[in-house]
């Protein structure tokens, strides 16, 4: 393996439904962070109720059915109802939280998602509601594929940049979710209710003294942004066919807010651009130090001694050091302007 | 204390018994004040006198511990809500009630544009539902036209389209008076709207409250400024440890054994 293959496997990975996932993820979360200044730091909880909503209605009601128009429409139905336990999830967080100050809205969202992954993840879920413990959930998604008019096996693209049929068919589902949501939410926020939305971000108490009802804004963004959060969720789950708890720990979080902070928060395209640098960096990173490991560039495998799995680690440290950078010369983000960023203009 | 209480002929608001305390200490404790429609009332007092906690509970900012408020009691037949404190602050808001605050609170990331146009009442474009469809344009665009006229009249026309981060500070204290106009307050209670403004500028604003009250916008202000509130001012509250001690006119004040022990100190 070469520099040029790492360089291709990280170019498929940076346009890849993961990549739009993230990004769709990155929408959600810079609605209620970006724009209406809510510090949730439990959106991986929204994107983990969108996947498990979803795969479990799956699970407890159509799964064996051999016949295909049995298991689309409850696929369907499985996804609506993903959907709607990341917004009954938003809501009931929402009415005992939003009162509250930032930095406490941030300790209650991250421990309330962490609560709920521990209890999907618990011998009591997968008695009691079919969340499958810490295996998770597999093969779900079957259906969507089986209805597929591209051949699953076919390789498509030029030379070595090439997507399998399945990967297509799910990619051809995720651009234009991404780029409608994109419009959706585009629309809000030019419109009277965004600019209500970004006073609350400026300072509520001019909102609230100017006759708006902040707390029902503050919760409308909460929940749209859960409902983006679980629809990206839902995409991540289909693309590996497969849930488990351990695709949604608090890091998750921690990514979709570096996707959004790299591509600028409060500009509603920096997520695609965060996603596509941040997936690009994170998978070239990861053969870029691997290849330095197997052929000893620099000597780091002769003098300081790095493994392969050690090099797995060694791309989170360089992205953490990137976004330290960033905020520290950049805080804009990549798509951001300078008056949005620091608090003098 | 309290029994210096003056009845008004036709007051826009009533406060009754209103109370705040923290702790041991007694904030606010009015027995009953009434301000007179259509008027300038200022409210004057030593630093701590409750001044500005007064203003929080009007507008719902504080909860007050016992006690009421009631705005248009007498309607005189026209449909105005009769309002008890004790409700949300934007609906005090909506009911005609507006405020600015002692420290000016402009929305930084906002141009003045934007700061006006938030201002506006009853938007059906700020309903989630119905922003999506672009039909609040028309009224978006009038409300534009009256924001147009309103930063006009108060020499920001200029600047409608920058951040308001980039605004003096006599700038921003004109952007929240011009704000809080957008609204068509029936009520507007301004908190300390001199502070930090220039000799001529606060001619100036003084000017544009008297406009203002002869348009029949009833003003209430917190001020220390003793020659302003001489100036501009029909009826004169003073306020000492949360209580008022006295009301008068403000010649009349000035000369209050009263005020002059509390507060002017002459």
């Amino acid at each position: 393996m070469g520099v040029g293959e790492v360089t291709i496997n990280a170019l498929q990975a940076c346009v890849g439904v993961g990549a739009i996932a993230y990004a769709i993820s990155g929408v959600g979360l810079n609605l209620q962070f970006g724009f209406t200044g809510l510090l949730n730091l439990g959106h991986a909880g929204s994107m983990m109720m969108g996947a498990y909503g979803t795969a479990i209605f799956v699970e407890v009601t159509g799964f064996s059915d051999s016949n295909l128009w049995v298991r689309l429409p409850i696929l369907g139905a499985g996804v609506l109802i993903g959907i709607l336990a990341a917004d009954i999830m938003g809501f009931i967080l929402g009415l005992f939280t939003l009162k509250l100050r930032h930095e406490y809205l941030a300790i209650i969202t991250i421990a309330f998602a962490e609560i709920l992954r521990r209890v999907i993840r618990s011998k009591w879920g997968k008695e009691n509601l079919e969340t499958g413990g810490a295996n998770g959930i597999q093969n779900f998604a079957e259906a969507f594929y089986n209805i597929s008019p591209i051949p699953p096996n076919g390789h498509y693209g030029i030379g070595d940049f090439t997507f399998t049929g399945r990967q297509v068919w799910l990619f051809l589902w995720a651009l234009p979710t991404l780029i409608l949501i994109i419009l959706l939410i585009r629309t809000l926020l030019n419109s009277p209710w965004g600019r209500v939305i970004k006073a609350i971000r400026e300072d509520e108490e001019v909102a609230r003294s100017l006759g708006k009802n902040v707390f029902l804004y503050k919760l409308q963004s909460l929940c749209i942004g859960g409902t983006i959060g679980a629809i990206a969720g839902i995409l991540f789950a289909f693309e590996r066919q497969n849930v488990t708890p351990d695709d949604f720990e608090p890091e998750l979080t921690f990514y979709v807010y570096t996707i959004v902070i790299l591509g600028g928060t409060s500009k509603i395209w920096g997520s695609v651009v965060g996603s596509i640098v941040f997936w690009f960096s994170l998978i070239w990173l990861e053969g870029i130090v691997k290849l330095a490991i197997n052929e000893n560039w620099l000597w780091v495998a002769s003098v300081l001694k790095l493994n392969n799995a050690q090099g797995g680690v060694i791309r989170f440290i360089l992205v953490g050091l990137t976004l330290i950078l960033l905020l520290a010369f950049r805080p804009e983000g990549i798509l951001g302007k300078k008056e949005g960023a620091t608090a003098n203009g | 204390m309290d029994d210096v209480f003056v009845k008004k002929s036709d007051p826009i608001l009533e406060a009754e018994g209103l109370k705040k305390q923290y702790g041991e200490l007694v904030a606010v404790n009015v027995n009953h004040l009434e301000i007179q429609r259509g008027q300038v009332t200022a409210i004057i007092g030593p630093n701590g006198a409750g001044k500005t906690t007064f203003f929080n509970l009007l507008t719902g900012f504080t909860r007050p511990n016992q006690g009421s408020w009631v705005l248009n009691k007498k309607s005189g037949g026209q449909n105005i809500p009769t309002l008890i404190g004790g409700l949300p602050t934007y609906q005090i808001a909506r009911a005609g009630m507006v405020r600015t605050f002692q420290v000016t609170k402009t929305l930084d990331r906002m141009t003045v544009m934007e700061n006006m146009l938030l201002s506006s009442q009853k938007q059906m474009g700020e309903k989630m539902l119905r922003s999506v469809w672009p039909n609040w344009k028309t009224q978006q665009y009038l409300d534009t036209q009256k924001a147009e006229e309103l930063l006009a009249r108060y020499g920001l026309k200029e600047m409608k389209n920058n951040y308001t981060s980039t605004l003096s500070g006599g700038q921003r204290k004109l952007l929240e008076i011009s704000r809080a106009l957008m609204a068509d307050p029936e009520l507007l209670l301004l908190d300390e709207p001199l502070a930090g403004v220039n000799p001529a500028l606060i001619e100036k604003i003084l000017g544009y409250m008297r406009d203002l009250a002869n348009q029949g916008v009833t003003i209430v202000f917190v001020e220390h400024n003793m020659d302003a509130v001489v100036d501009v001012s029909d009826w004169v509250v003073c306020l000492a440890e949360g209580s008022v001690i006295a009301e008068a006119e403000p010649k009349n004040l000035i000369n209050n054994q009263a005020v002059i022990d509390a507060y002017l100190g002459r």
